[in-house]
């Protein structure tokens, strides 16, 4: 039984290797949802997630392996985000985008949960051709699991 | 590096001690210079080598391997991995850039200064890694390019690491192998150093310095930084000031006191560990211990110990008598001209290869000219070598591992430094360096 077979993953919004930061925002936000795949016609390029993008507006003094420890002390920098941020907003979501592995629609169901027991953002479910099928989230697996148990 | 007592070698095959010592050093030196496998692998595989193939008994390499250099290091790094975590050194860099008011040029200055002062008295990997991240975080709040700050602290890691006993690899194998003091190294150099920093910060000033412009509201940023909310453990910050302050100290009267380095540097890492073990159950203890000492850079020291015994194998063989006779030969005997010699091949040569490699090579080297010159006479040369190896490291981005470390935090934070347009700056700014280094061992000591 892999997760091809279960009636568990759901349908995603995606958006093209064209689009902005801005408008990758505005999609997650009008969906409330807190990640969205990037894909090259159907093909999965990768995620960007809002962590992603709040990530990039910190300074890069902070961002590094042995960066500064803490920013307490550099008060709200409200210009500094600012800044940051009309510049992310401009830049291509291709530039920020993580490459969360996806998970192949053959992956077992127990894999499928340990992967997503160590995930932030849910996952993509691509075919052995790399064509996005839809996604896997942490509530996805639970409901039909509830379901399954009530049955 | 000890000296190593002679024993007649039983190479393999009856082969010749001299070739197979050679042949494995070359071997060595030709890899870790492909920077291919990580040095401190091919060093301690060097050393096996050594011991395999006859050239050492285990006994003369462990003779060779020089344990106040590594009790040094080690020690100092166990101190700075707990004094880090009080964030002392983000507070004396926010402090800095609000003396000079967050003005650009005034804030390349002073953090320059920090760096220099720090690296003279930690190690310089330490002192960037604890630096540059303020600077980025600085340069960014005033919305200016951060690649002149990285160069700097980079010139000033360098040039301050040159200024004392501890501040750099070279100095820590050379005073250890001489039993040149910590006061020797300071009287000896760190007034070359001030020079050769305030120097260099000319040329900065041209190239950069006076092009540098922040908006107001970007310095009213950074003025608005609360340096006090940077320290994050003040009865940390106290216990680890106070043991430094001891340690350094103990570095100036050690001769008096008859006590090498390492071992007050290991004493200081040790007291230190107490009074951050003081108060915490066995297994907090355990754990605090644990993460202080993973924090020590095990690949230097390993390095370290694979070199001193590769070393060991040519010097036994009796490869650094013949290169200190060429030296003599190449400068007839001259002591002015046999010193410059050794400033300028080793500016060069660190600029382009490790400089602890190379420094491990010429201790012994110089070491054989003790019967040209008298073994009395010899401090000038030391001081070439110093000079050449600390500042050498500047010419390019692999000259020394605190540049690279430097650059891979540029690479993150999108101003990627790259090799041929830093060294196109930096190479000339290293051979002017040397060139006022010749003119102060001319004065003082030729």
């Amino acid at each position: 039984m892999s997760i091809k077979s279960l009636p568990i993953m759901r349908a995603a919004t995606t958006i093209t290797p064209q689009a902005s930061v801005a408008e990758a925002l505005q999609i997650m936000l009008a969906n409330r949802v807190n990640h969205v795949p990037i894909c090259d016609g159907e093909h999965y390029l990768g995620l960007i997630s809002v962590n992603d993008i709040l990530r990039k507006l910190l300074p890069a003094g902070v961002q590094m392996p042995h960066g500064v420890p803490d920013l307490k002390f550099a008060g709200d920098a409200s210009r500094l985000l600012g800044s940051h941020f009309r510049h992310l907003r401009e830049q291509k979501a291709t530039e920020i985008l993580n490459h969360t592995p996806p998970l192949e629609d053959s992956c077992p169901l127990l894999e499928a949960a340990l992967l997503l027991s160590k995930s932030p953002t849910p996952l993509p479910v691509v075919d052995s051709t790399g064509k996005l099928l839809g996604m896997l989230s942490r509530r996805g697996l639970l409901e039909y699991l509830l379901g399954e148990a009530g049955k | 590096m000890h000296a190593v007592t002679p024993s007649v070698s039983q190479v393999i095959f009856g082969l010749s001690p001299l070739l197979i010592s050679v042949a494995v050093f070359l071997f060595t030196y030709a890899i870790i210079i492909t920077e291919k496998i990580n040095r401190s692998i091919v060093a301690l595989l060097g050393a096996g080598l050594m011991i395999f193939t006859g050239v050492l008994q285990q006994s003369e390499a462990f003779a060779g391997i020089d344990f106040n250099t590594l009790g040094l290091l080690t020690g100092m790094m166990v101190m700075v991995a707990i004094t880090q975590k009080s964030g002392i050194f983000q507070y004396v860099a926010i402090i800095a850039a609000k003396k000079v008011k967050a003005e650009p040029w005034g804030l390349l200055v002073m953090l320059s200064i920090v760096t220099a002062v720090f690296s003279a008295l930690l190690d310089n990997v330490t002192t960037v890694l604890l630096i540059a991240p303020v600077a980025l975080l600085i340069t960014d709040a005033l919305r200016i390019n951060p690649y002149p700050f990285l160069f700097s602290i980079i010139f000033a890691s360098n040039i301050g690491g040159t200024a004392t006993l501890i501040g750099d690899p070279p100095n820590i194998m050379i005073g250890s192998a001489v039993k040149l003091t910590f006061n020797d190294f300071l009287f000896n150099l760190a007034p070359i150093a001030a020079v050769v920093f305030a120097l260099t910060m000319i040329p900065i000033y041209f190239i950069w310095g006076r092009k540098l412009y922040a908006a107001p509201e970007d310095r009213e940023q950074v003025m608005a930084f609360d340096e006090r909310e940077a320290i994050t453990d003040v009865r940390l910050l106290k216990k680890s000031l106070a043991v430094l302050f001891l340690v350094i100290v103990g570095f100036v009267f050690a001769h008096a006191i008859h006590q090498e380095p390492g071992t007050i540097a290991m004493f200081g890492g040790a007291l230190l560990l107490l009074l951050n073990a003081i108060g915490k159950n066995s297994e907090e203890q355990a754990h605090e211990t644990h993460k202080v000492f993973s924090e020590v850079e095990w690949i230097t020291i390993f390095f370290f110990v694979g070199l001193f015994v590769v070393v060991a194998g040519i010097e036994k063989a009796g490869v650094m008598d013949i290169l200190a006779h060429k030296l003599i030969e190449l400068t007839g005997g001259d002591f002015a001209a046999t010193a410059l010699t050794i400033l300028w091949v080793s500016a060069v040569a660190s600029a382009l290869v490790d400089n602890i490699p190379f420094v491990a090579t010429m201790i012994p080297v110089i070491q054989n000219l003790a019967p040209v010159f008298g073994a009395e006479n010899l401090a000038p040369l030391w001081w070439s070598l110093a000079l050449g190896a600390c500042l050498g490291g500047n010419g390019s981005l692999v000259g020394a591992s605190a540049n690279l470390v430097v650059a891979g935090f540029a690479e993150r934070a999108g101003q990627p430094i790259r090799f041929l347009p830093f060294m196109l700056m930096a190479f000339p700014l290293m051979l002017a360096s040397i060139a006022v280094a010749s003119l102060y061992l001319y004065l003082r000591y030729l």
